[in-house]
């Protein structure tokens, strides 16, 4: 089962890799990847209910989440060290999954590494924009629109389950320790972390709902903000529902918030959670 | 939901997410039969593997429709080279022609 599932990975892992960079060459659309992506994560999170799941399901489907967890950065070991992380997982399932502890940092790998690396990255662009030179500044404008908004935004949005999952299990340990130790700025750096990620995830659906409600109808004719929203404002038919259609993608995170809700809060209830991830 | 609002521009894409979500639909009825209501051991491994069997299906659907998806960009963004190279070509031997003129 073991090799099966780590053949399908890579064959996953592949196929998404190479057409995200023919179709950021090509500049085509990046929906399908990101449908695919999607429903890999709801996938490969409902494990996460408690009920016996057979060890071979859990196997296949640990392999898998690696993918749909775009963990492709082996930062376990990094944060074990920097951290001294010592917490124990929230259940068996959650472990068997990937997530070994209640700390955001850890359990999320490789998107936070990625949103922290994000800061420097904006930073030397700001400069680059400020330096007296034309050509200068409009490299700067252009990663700005690509790289801020269409790239992390859509960076955010796709990885919305990871990190509502791992905001929602740091939920369950937020004790500030007052201490002179690795372990305690660990636990505490974590616990910023849950807050400022709790805020983001909340604010997500909101933001994709201003988004699409402001810039839908401009993102075919204005080339500005095709720039900068063109990567994450899906091409939705206004025709048989009229705007009301501009609530699916908002309806979309919301319903995952909701799984990862009663995923992590609900667990003795497995039945509602298994509702819940029809609603 | 997604039947009726048809949320998507392209057949494609509508179809593509209408299958996904009939999916999802079928692995959480194979989480269904995993609570307690089947506890012989032997019938559950089964449902494990008929769970497997089904995401692999899905993950299938879904990376031949991405791989066909790019194959389609790929053979147009070679139909635009092409043409551009035979305008090119073209301009050439009208400009060599007029040289010679």
């Amino acid at each position: 089962m073991k090799s099966v599932a780590d053949f399908v990975k890579g064959a996953v892992g592949a196929t998404w890799a190479s057409s995200f960079v023919l179709q950021v060459l090509l500049a085509g659309s990046l929906n399908t990847i990101f449908m695919s992506s999607r429903y890999l994560q709801i996938m490969v999170h409902m494990l996460l209910v408690r009920i016996q799941i057979p060890a071979n399901a859990y196997v296949f489907f640990a392999a898998l989440f690696q993918v749909a967890a775009f963990d492709v950065v082996p930062t376990d070991s990094m944060y074990m060290k920097m951290f001294d992380i010592d917490e124990e997982p929230l259940s068996e399932n959650f472990e068997h999954l990937g997530y070994e502890t209640r700390q955001f940092l850890y359990n999320s790998g490789s998107i936070s590494l990625v949103i922290i690396l994000f800061f420097p990255i904006m930073l030397c662009v700001y400069l680059i924009g400020w330096m007296p030179c034309q050509s200068a500044k409009k490299v700067s404008a252009r990663v700005k629109n690509r790289v801020l908004f269409s790239g992390i935004f859509s960076f955010l949005i796709e990885s919305y389950m990871i990190l509502s999952v791992c905001c929602c299990i740091n939920q369950t340990s937020l004790k500030w320790v007052h201490e002179k130790s690795w372990r305690a700025f660990g636990v505490n750096i974590n616990i910023l972390f849950t807050y400022t990620f709790t805020f983001i995830v909340v604010a997500i659906p909101i933001a994709v709902g201003i988004v699409y409600k402001k810039y839908f109808d401009l993102i075919a004719f204005d080339t500005a903000v095709n720039e900068r929203y063109g990567k994450f404002i899906v091409e939705l038919s206004t025709l048989k529902r009229g705007k009301s259609v501009l609530y699916y993608p908002v309806m979309g995170h919301v319903r995952k918030l909701i799984l990862a809700f009663t995923m992590i809060f609900l667990q003795n209830y497995p039945n509602f959670t298994l509702f819940s991830i029809n609603f | 939901m997604v039947g009726q609002t048809e949320p998507f521009k392209t057949k494609s894409g509508n179809r593509m997410e209408m299958f996904n979500e009939f999916n999802l639909l079928m692995v959480n009825y194979h989480l269904t039969s995993l609570t307690d209501w089947v506890s012989d051991g032997d019938t559950r491994a089964v449902i494990g593997i008929s769970m497997i069997a089904v995401t692999m299906f899905g993950i299938l659907v879904n990376v031949i429709v991405i791989l066909k998806q790019q194959l389609v960009a790929s053979w147009f963004a070679f139909k635009k080279w092409k043409h551009k190279r035979a305008v090119k070509e073209r301009i050439e031997e009208l400009m060599a022609v007029q040289a010679k003129e």
